[in-house]
């Protein structure tokens, strides 16, 4: 479905892929990993046509997709960007989009359907007071607005709370099951391990492995892994309590300035811990703002494994 | 499931999509500040009229076309609209990224620049229009005199302003397109170039006269040949008028087509 074969991209002197090859391939969900500037939405936008290669091969359904508006039929994209029309409502962004691939009529049915199905309200304000998370959803609504076949997600859980994040994990899960192929990038593993049925790994523009989540899976759980978590002093202060009597975790340090409270916790196996972690957030009714994997750390799992 | 059948096949026209894309420019150019700059730099050339009552006795083509003094409307009011459309189309669009949003989706990226293109003339041409419109009758209504102006004037005026939109707008388009970094600041420095100094910096090389090689000038003179022949002069020496037709037509059509090559070849990061 999608191949991409010793692809190399640079942006003047920086070399943003280098012989990069990877596949994506049909009904599954493939999650596309890597830390940031790891190239990641370089091959997206090459997979969409927005950048051109300069050498090496980009199939997606064996077709070259620069400057192809028939595969785009068959492709929803969610880009990194705040890509909106800010004086639009919701509804009025999705709709004018899916006008240029539906009739005047169904457009209107099928964005209220996809708005439906991201848990967003078809009647509502203008996208420019939306929240961080709305957007996102907003997004994806766009994307999927046509039933496409193929969908690429770069980054789609930023700005998404953890219940947004779930959410959105359940979204794609149900569109795969309707048969959706998905690509879905991130730079957080745990964000991928659950839905993924396939895991790319990408650093410094070349393809680490490919294959089953379990496999990449072992492979990083050797490694200990730092999440931030940042809410309220109060809210992290009764997460923390129902953390540190657990095994998997190792640390849990507080971290505080002037304008945000932070909880770090490190654990030995993040692939017990995240779930562990949503369940006590949920079931506490706890306020967290803001959950991210480290950076750094994810930086070391890959230098780690190269 | 077959790989290669698409379950949607249904393609809007061209002019569809046209319309859709167009409608969504037109909301951005209500919803963007700039606009409401450039209507408040149009009532410019009205300002030095309004005290000076007495000095509106000459002929409305002074203002509209090329005047003795400084002609706002021709060099600061006209290029403005041209530039903020014809580089709003494409380079604002890659600025806040939403040009993803149209390349995904299934748009040869040539209908884009042409749609973007049809649109910004008949939004620069109605501005424009407009503004002639309320130069006219704002005049007239300062002097109390209805009948120092002439229908014809207006019409010539529309006409002119049609074409220097046309011209300038699709080349700010393609400088909209080819340009990543400060275009408006690009286009602005363009603009004042060719409509101040063009004529001086090429004039020399025409024995003083009007030179040919100022685009303002072919305008200039197809208006004075054309469009208003009965209230304004205007020549280029050794040049027929209908050359400035076709240079003025080669030049909207040639950017055209070197903005639909650019928009092809682009890379968007």
């Amino acid at each position: 479905m999608i191949e991409l074969f010793d692809v190399s991209k640079s942006f003047k002197d920086v070399v943003a892929l280098s012989r990069l090859s990877m596949t994506a391939t049909y009904g599954q969900v493939t999650g596309f990993l890597g830390p940031n500037g790891a190239g990641k939405s370089t091959t997206l936008k090459l997979i969409m046509g927005e950048i051109r290669p300069d050498a090496g091969v980009v199939r997606v359904f064996d077709e070259n997709p620069i400057n192809n508006a028939v595969l785009k039929r068959r492709i929803g994209y969610v880009s990194e960007h705040e890509d909106l029309y800010p004086w639009m409502k919701g509804k009025q962004f999705v709709s004018s989009l899916a006008r240029l691939i539906l009739p005047r009529e169904q457009a209107e049915t099928a964005a209220k359907e996809a708005l439906k199905k991201v848990g967003m309200a078809v009647k509502g304000k203008r996208i420019k007071s939306y929240s961080k998370g709305m957007k996102q959803r907003l997004k994806v609504a766009a994307a999927i607005v046509h039933h496409p076949d193929l969908l690429i997600l770069d980054e789609p859980f930023g700005g998404l709370d953890p219940l947004g994040r779930r959410e959105m994990k359940q979204l794609v899960s149900e569109l795969n099951r309707e048969g959706v192929t998905a690509l879905i990038s991130s730079h957080i593993l745990y964000e991928l391990d659950e839905m993924s049925t396939r895991m790319v790994l990408i650093h410094r523009g070349q393809s680490l492995a490919e294959g089953p989540p379990d496999e990449i899976l072992n492979l990083i759980d050797e490694f200990p892994h730092q999440i931030l978590f940042r809410a309220q002093h109060s809210e992290l202060k009764t997460f923390s309590q129902l953390l540190i009597e657990e095994d998997i975790i190792r640390s849990i340090t507080f971290r505080t300035d002037k304008e945000t409270k932070d909880l770090i916790v490190i654990t030995d196996n993040p692939s017990e811990f995240y779930p562990f972690a949503t369940r006590v957030i949920a079931e506490n009714g706890l306020l967290i703002n803001h959950l991210e994997s480290q950076t750094d750390n994810i930086e070391a799992i890959f230098d780690f494994l190269t | 499931m077959s790989l290669n059948v698409s379950k949607n096949t249904y393609s809007p026209s061209i002019w569809a999509k046209g319309i859709y894309l167009g409608q969504i420019f037109i909301e951005k150019i209500l919803f963007d500040k700039k606009t409401y700059i450039l209507i408040f730099v149009s009532i410019l050339p009205l300002l030095p009229y309004i005290n000076e009552t007495t000095a509106v006795t000459s002929d409305y083509v002074e203002i509209i076309t090329i005047g003795e003094e400084t002609n706002i409307f021709n060099f600061l009011i006209l290029p403005l609209i041209c530039l903020i459309l014809g580089i709003s189309a494409i380079s604002d669009e890659k600025e806040n990224k939403t040009i993803s949003q149209l390349l995904s989706r299934p748009v040869k990226r040539e209908e884009i620049v042409f749609v973007k293109w049809i649109t910004v003339l008949v939004i620069g041409v109605v501005i424009a229009c407009l503004d002639a419109l309320i130069i006219y009758i704002g005049l007239c209504a300062i002097v109390n005199d209805f009948t120092i102006l002439h229908l014809g004037v207006l019409l010539g005026a529309w006409l002119f302003v049609g074409l220097w939109v046309a011209v300038y707008s699709t080349i700010f388009l393609f400088l909209g397109i080819v340009i990543d970094k400060n275009a408006l600041g690009w286009g602005l420095a363009i603009a004042y170039f060719e409509a101040f100094f063009g004529q001086f910096i090429f004039g020399p090389f025409t024995g003083g006269a009007n030179s040919v090689y100022s685009i303002a000038n072919q305008i200039y003179y197809v208006t004075s040949e054309y469009f208003l022949v009965d209230y304004f002069s205007f020549s280029i020496s050794n040049f027929e008028p209908y050359y400035s037709l076709i240079v003025c037509f080669a030049l909207i059509f040639g950017f055209l087509l070197l903005s639909m090559f650019a928009m092809q070849r682009k890379d968007f990061p």
